[in-house]
């Protein structure tokens, strides 16, 4: 027993080694000094490490007056959140290793998630681009901003696996897919951090642990309920490639999983991210997370913050509840001296690993923020990075690109709308330095061409709505005039083009936290704009902005171009219009399924078969289907066009029967068979027929982004080992069972080769 | 001492089991010995009659030459005295002659239709809903039919699957009291009654979470919410003694119902004690193939057995492959005993083995043919599943003495969409089916004219007929319309992604309601659906449901007042279908909003209210129910101990009328999260016009049980909530603590 013992133990800080790589000399001299520190450490001081309040008032210059003061010089605060610059952050630091009794240095936090002043495209318009490069260079930009800027820890990535488009935080991650998922968290996580020794390097915080993206009926902040062996294989993966890159913290989650607040979750926070994965850094709750868990029904502030200390968080954002009850819980046994003290290592380990023992100051070199933020070089990477994200959902008769010419009428509510281009979760960004579509184009057409421009309709024609959908600065400019007279101007400003790029969609805020919609429509009165402009008989190029999948059957239907734009960023303007005329050819291929109403809703391409799975058209009696709607998507998983065409051949395998840890090579050729360069991203799935458990249709096993030149061909190969085969069984045991698989490749979910393999044991 | 002895000889002697000296178990084992491995797989497969099929039929083959070898066990869709004897006697020709089991969807009633099991539940009327079954059973007992696969008991929280037309909604509670009604109605005084017929709860389990409400999909759930939501009916339905028990077709995390020893094994037949057997659904054993669970039959044949499943229905796994896995040793032969010993079982309890034509009678099929009691007890029925929406103005009930009425609607002359899905089509039907049209004429004297215009068909595009429909209303002092679904919109495989009234008939409602007259509007149809303009606009709604053979009398009765409305809605009426899945014991979450008003930061929508257009429990009277605030007996209570709840419900309105009273509790906090409200017990009373009526509830200890994280079935001490009221929005509450 007690040789197993060891054997675990051996395996744990293995597995744990592994995983982290910290900087600053390796983890003996870190625990020796954070053990010599702690043990001058009183309770009060310990508990004090493992707050996180909000950073309030704060103005420059006044740190000593702000009500956060008294607090940080008793050692009552950890780290603080949403403070940004150095002369502030200075001063606040200055608080903590001037005034407090052991000095230690307080963690400065942001939701920096994608970009910080220097705007990237939302996270869901990234994982587009699958271009893995790209994400990291994303996220070391905005680590360079931002620690620029003070700041040394980012909530991000967020890698919730979302299935459920009326969610409104599915802007905020990579999609549907857990394979995808891992590869974007892993980089992000990586660009963000590097190896955490220099000045840039940002700590990164893997969120929202666990399984918020599928909260129940898309609502924000609901409950989640799913087996073991889903939460395993389909959700749980993400999270596991950030810990496995090293992310130095985790957020736990809002929801409620299977019945326990994922803050009071010890099984999710314990057992599966310490135990399971061998995590090592730090816990933080989202925004007064563990003060919810009364309204979940836990039980009042002292269960609740006890519950959240127990089952593994070690730091508290803003509700304050481990600070105004663990003494108390102490004292009646509820929680133990143990069980504080590790949590509080946890917190001081993360500021040593970040180098603030060393110099507190680390992030608070003051000629960095003119020269690192908001540079050009940054823009032109977020332009270069936006336009990679795009996707063409349709290109009817190549009405794009458009030629940099004649007329062209830019109509609709985000046509000429700055605000709203950087998108949701877009804190540090000033609204005023972004590129409006219009902007855009204009600069790019210069004195070759006309650029003319009508507002068409507002977001949405109810103005409550739409200042829901408009907050935090991202004004919608709504015209007060009858929609009909809105219309009305458009349609004059249209008569004078040659082509009309409609600028429809939702505004920034209409995803995001919070932002849950039922119906996941373009508004009614954008529809009815859109109508009025297709009765036109112009060529009509639908720009589409969302931070979701919309359900535009009806577009796709009767729009001859649409162009999916999400929310760019900074560049948004000048990425479109590089799109748009043709100077970057579209290769972004969608995360998330797109589905033809919201009564389809969930909508995945990696489902299971069924027992009476549809097999040929919708739509067959007494097999799984509804009367009204075929299963089909509008868009599916993967699925982008390009300015080119690329045709997929000669599936080849290397053996169709394999043993062991035998290597599969499958490939593919891939040609360019239209007549510009393109990009094209190579797609390979996997299918296990027969498993101990019933296994999705098709699951994304790789992909490889290759560039064509026009006529061009190439073989592309993909290698596949018993590794990709794995997956949690019914004893959560992750392993490769032996059978038939089918091994597909192309680019879409839809549109594949495939060929059988099998494989035995 | 002498005369006891006498009796007891006497009893020996009528008694031919005692006669024997052999109780049914020692039976069982004496033919389980005659019988060759061939002869018992042949009690495991079931065969399709080929009279009606829900699923790819199998080729039919020589199906009568395998009864006459005795490798048939029970045959479905067999009815009619005749049917039955003809393929009786071809069991009887076998070498063992082991009687064959006649199984039937028997889920709404047989010759006489009641209504949609859906529609039934909203009664909340727990007689009415046993004597519903109790008739089904007379009527098909009669008919040769032994078995019934029913009660549907799938607990179903998105309105989108077509299914939950078949079942009683989406509380456990409820749902759990309806299993035991109808468990209790099918099988009588029991089996061996000649009209008892064995029930059979369906579908095991949790069917119901079909994901995206698409039926056959795949379910994913956590434990707690299976044992906590979805599996109490089924155990309610077992404690009542239900017989059998039918797979479902789904994959409940990642295994196949079918081959899941989890639910057959370790549940069903272990923890349970279930002691009846267990049928597949239609093909299910085989249809772990394409769920990707078994290679082949012979795979999924030895995945159904080793799991639980006694019998197959119509996949012929086990017949082609179960005596080479037995020979094979892949399956034991103790499996293929014990399931054969529990179907044999059941055929001694029938009592087959003594008289095997014995539910075939034409004296009793003559009798309960048009049997006037069954139709009236259909209309009863019916009356009391119809939900008052909305009354604005009392609108509701119509005089008897209004000069013109028109009747506008698709669904005013229908037939047989009243029978909704399964249901049972019989020559006369036309002549039989009361139609709303008919039920009013018969109702009103020669003094009220009856006018009548379609408008438009149920999924009709063009408004062609919208002139002639207001023409017509324009020329009434009332109009009523009769809108919704076709019969075949909702039921199996009948899912629908977009939940909205039908067609342009909503437009069509508008467009008569423009014309200022007074407009009732009833809406048949076997789910909830959404109808917001109507709900808005429109002053007075009945949601009929599919009533049944008497539909359109039941109707009448209810719109001129001869029957006071009283259902309740037994599922949550969502305002669309983004807001599925919604049901009204969700939990709290952390960031609850506080009204419909409160967006922000809350887990809400930016586009609409979070609260359902109709809530669960919610229909309103021709007379209006007010309810005191409760009194309780003591604010707490230890284990062991209670407390009793007192409330008042006065009748303030002008009719007399029944209010069913419902009692929800919440458990404020939990070592788990607990629902913001769970229904916990209900009355129906009776109370006329000015009076009242006091009424209580004790809690026990035991009422406050869940599902622990460990699954333990346990209360925990801490404070209470208890709710009353006419719905489960519309409470009054009262606090108390359950000490330690």
């Amino acid at each position: 027993m007690r040789i197993t013992l060891t054997i675990v133990a051996f395996l744990l800080c293995l597995s744990a080694t592994k995983a982290q790589s910290p900087a600053g000399g390796g983890d003996a001299k870190m625990n020796a000094f954070i053990s010599q520190l702690m043990s001058k450490m009183t309770l009060g001081e310990k508990i004090g490490q493992l707050n996180l309040p909000g950073a309030g008032d704060i103005t420059t210059g006044q740190a000593a007056n702000s009500g956060i003061a008294g607090k940080i010089e008793k050692g009552e605060v950890g780290g603080l959140f949403n403070i940004k610059t150095v002369a502030k952050i200075k001063d606040v630091q200055k608080l903590a290793v001037e005034k407090s009794r052991l000095k230690i240095p307080l963690i400065f936090g942001m939701d920096v998630i994608h970009g910080y002043e220097t705007v990237f495209p939302i996270p869901l318009a990234l994982s587009c681009s699958w271009d893995m490069s790209e994400i990291e260079e994303s996220a070391r930009i905005a680590a360079k901003e931002a620690s620029a800027d003070g700041i040394c820890w980012t909530f991000s990535p967020m890698v919730d696996i979302c299935r459920d488009p009326r969610w409104g935080r599915i802007a905020e991650g990579g999609g549907e897919d857990p394979y995808l998922g891992s590869q974007i968290a892993s980089a992000m996580v990586k660009g963000y951090q590097q190896d955490l020794s220099g000045n840039s390097d940002i700590m990164a915080c893997v969120k929202h642990y666990a399984l918020y993206g599928a909260a129940e009926a898309g609502r924000d902040y609901n409950t989640t309920d799913m087996s073991l062996v889903r939460m395993f294989n389909e959700y749980l993966p993400p999270y596991k490639a950030a810990v496995d890159a090293g992310v130095g913290s985790v957020m736990s989650s809002f929801n409620d999983v299977n019945g326990i607040p994922a803050t009071a979750n010890r099984f999710l926070l314990t057992d599966v991210l310490r135990r399971r994965w061998g995590f090592k850094g730090f816990v933080v709750t989202d925004y007064t997370g563990i003060n919810e868990m009364v309204a979940h029904g836990m039980g009042d502030l002292q269960t609740v913050s006890a519950l959240a200390l127990k089952a593994g968080v070690d730091m508290d954002m803003v509700g304050e509840g481990f600070l105004t009850t663990l003494k108390k819980s102490l004292s009646q046994g509820k929680v133990t001296a143990a069980q504080i003290d590790l949590a509080c290592r946890k917190v001081l380990e993360a500021k040593y690993k970040l180098g603030l023992f060393a110099n507190p100051y680390k992030y608070c070199d003051e000629s960095r923020a003119a020269n690192d933020i908001f540079t050009f070089a940054n823009r032109t990477a977020a332009r270069r990075i936006a336009a990679d994200c795009f996707v063409l959902l349709k290109n009817q008769k190549d009405v794009l690109p458009l030629r940099k010419g004649g007329t062209i009428a830019v109509i609709g509510p985000l046509g000429d709308n700055k605000e709203n281009m950087p998108g949701t979760w877009s804190v540090a960004a000033d609204f005023s330095k972004s590129v409006s579509l219009l902007q855009g184009m204009q600069d790019a057409v210069g004195e070759n061409g006309k650029i003319i421009y009508s507002m068409g309709s507002n977001l949405d024609a109810d103005s409550l709505f739409e200042e829901r959908a408009g907050m935090f600065g991202k004004d919608l400019h709504r015209d007060h005039r009858s929609a009909e007279a809105i219309i009305r101007d458009a349609l004059d400003v249209a008569s004078k083009a040659d082509v009309i790029v409609a600028a429809l969609g939702e505004s920034a805020e209409m995803t995001g936290e919070s932002s849950s919609r039922s119906m996941i429509g373009i508004p009614g009165v954008q529809e009815d704009l859109l109508k009025a402009l297709l009765a036109t008989g112009k060529p009509v190029v639908l720009v589409l902005f969302t931070g979701r999948p919309l359900t535009i059957k009806w577009e796709n239907d009767n729009v001859p171009a649409i162009l999916n734009v999400w929310f760019g960023g900074t560049e948004a303007g000048h990425a479109i219009a590089d799109v748009l005329f043709g100077d970057v050819n579209p290769g972004g291929k969608l995360t998330a399924t797109w589905p033809q109403n919201v009564g389809q809703i969930p909508l995945y391409y990696n489902h299971m078969n069924t027992g009476r799975p549809l097999e040929g058209p919708w739509f067959q009696k007494f097999r799984s289907n509804y009367l009204d709607v075929s299963n089909d998507p509008v868009y599916p998983f993967g699925y982008g066009l390009s300015y080119t065409h690329f045709t997929y051949s000669d599936l080849t395998l290397s053996a169709t029967k394999l043993k062991g840890a035998q290597k599969l090579t499958a490939t593919v050729t891939v040609t360019n068979d239209g007549n510009r360069p393109g990009k094209e991203v190579v797609q390979l799935y996997t299918r296990q027929l027969v498993g101990s458990i019933t296994r999705p249709v098709e699951e994304l096993k790789g992909f490889q982004k290759i560039d064509l030149k026009t006529g061009e061909s190439r073989k592309v190969s993909f290698t596949i080992t018993p590794e990709d085969l794995k997956f949690y069984n019914n004893d959560l045991k992750y392993d490769w069972e032996a059978g038939d698989f089918v091994i597909m490749i192309g680019g879409n979910s839809r549109d594949v080769l495939s060929a059988k393999v099998n494989w035995t044991k | 001492m002498k005369n006891i002895i006498f009796a007891a000889t006497l009893l020996l002697c009528l008694s031919p089991a005692f006669a024997q000296k052999k109780t049914i178990p020692q039976k069982v084992d004496s033919i389980l010995r005659l019988m060759t491995l061939e002869e018992k797989i042949g009690q495991m497969n079931q065969y399709n009659g080929d009279w009606e099929a829900t699923g790819p039929i199998t080729n039919s083959g020589d199906k009568q030459d395998q009864i006459r070898k005795g490798m048939v066990g029970s045959m479905l869709n067999v009815t009619g005295v005749e049917h039955t004897r003809q393929l009786q006697e071809m069991a009887m020709h076998s070498r063992l002659k082991i009687p064959l089991l006649f199984g039937q969807d028997i889920i709404h009633g047989y010759r006489t239709t009641f209504p949609i099991p859906l529609a039934e539940a909203a009664s909340w009327d727990l007689e009415t809903i046993q004597h519903s079954a109790r008739i089904a059973a007379l009527e098909a007992s009669a008919a040769g039919v032994h078995w019934t696969f029913a009660p549907m008991v799938d607990i179903a929280r998105d309105p989108r699957w077509g299914r939950v037309m078949e079942g009683a909604g989406e509380d456990p509670y409820l749902g759990s009291q309806i299993a035991k009604a109808r468990v209790q109605g099918f099988q009588g005084k029991g089996m061996g009654d000649t009209n008892a017929i064995m029930a059979c709860a369906k579908h095991f389990a949790a069917y119901g979470a079909a994901i995206g409400g698409r039926d056959y999909n795949s379910v994913d759930m956590s434990l707690r919410t299976l044992w906590e939501i979805y599996l109490p009916p089924f155990k309610a339905a077992l404690d009542a003694g239900a017989a059998t028990f039918m797979t479902s077709f789904n994959d409940l995390n990642g295994i196949p119902a079918t081959g899941n020893v989890y639910l057959l094994r370790d549940v069903l037949k272990g923890h349970w004690h279930f002691s009846g057997f267990v049928v597949s659904d239609w093909g299910a054993v085989g249809e772990m193939i394409p769920h990707g669970y078994a290679k082949d039959h012979a795979q999924a044949a030895q995945e159904a057995a080793t799991a639980g499943c006694d019998m197959d229905m119509e996949s012929r796994s086990y017949i082609d492959n179960l005596a080479k896995l037995v020979r094979d040793g892949k399956v034991s032969l103790s499996l293929i005993d014990d399931a054969v010993r529990r179907i044999l079982t059941k055929k001694f309890e029938m009592g087959l083995f003594e008289d095997p034509y014995r539910f075939s009678n034409e004296q009793r099929a003559a009798r309960q043919w048009n049997n006037a009691d069954n139709l009236r007890a259909g209309q009863e029925m019916a009356e009391k599943s119809i939900v008052l929406l909305k009354n604005d103005h009392q609108l509701l009930p119509l005089s008897r003495n209004i000069g013109t009425i028109a009747l506008i609607g698709p669904l005013v002359r229908s037939v047989r969409d009243n029978l909704g899905f399964w249901s049972y089509q019989w020559p006369d039907d036309s002549a039989r089916i009361v139609t709303p049209w008919m039920g009013i004429r018969n109702k009103l004297g020669a003094g009220t004219r009856l006018l009548y215009a379609k408008g438009c068909d149920i999924s009709d595009t063009s408004r062609a007929g919208f002139a002639e429909a207001v023409e017509t209303a324009k020329q009434a002092d009332v109009v009523i319309m009769d809108v919704g679904e076709a019969a075949d919109m909702t039921g199996e495989a009948k899912s629908h992604s977009n939940i909205h009234l039908p067609g342009i008939q909503e437009d069509l409602i508008r467009a008569i309601e423009a014309t200022g007259k007074p407009v009732v509007v009833m809406i048949s149809a076997g789910r909830p659906l959404i109808f917001n303009w109507t709900a808005d606009h429109v002053p007075a709604i009945l949601y009929t449901w599919w009533l049944g053979t008497e539909a359109g009398n039941a109707m009448a009765d209810v719109l001129f007042g001869d029957y006071n409305p009283s259902g309740k809605l037994p599922m949550s009426f969502p305002r669309t279908e983004g807001q599925i899945p919604i049901y009204y014991d969700h939990f709290n979450t952390g960031r609850p909003a506080k009204n419909d008003s409160d967006v922000n930061y809350v887990s809400a929508y930016l586009d609409l209210p979070n609260s359902p257009r109709f809530p669960f429990g919610y229909g309103l009277s021709y007379t209006s129910f007010s309810y005191s605030p409760i009194t309780l007996s003591a604010s707490a209570f230890r284990p062991g101990g209670s407390v009793t709840a007192t409330v008042t419900v006065t009748n303030t309105g002008k009719y007399d009328g029944r209010e069913t009273v419902q009692w929800y509790i919440r458990d404020m906090f939990g070592s788990v999260v607990r629902p913001v409200k769970e229904l916990k017990g209900f009355e129906q009373v009776f109370i006329k016009a000015g009076q009242s009526q006091k009424l209580t509830f004790t809690i026990h200890a035991d009422d406050l049980r869940f599902y622990n994280e460990k699954l333990e079935y346990r209360f925990e001490p801490g404070e209470f909530r208890l709710f009353v009221g006419g719905n489960s929005k519309d409470v009054q509450q009262a606090a108390f603590t359950l000490d330690d």
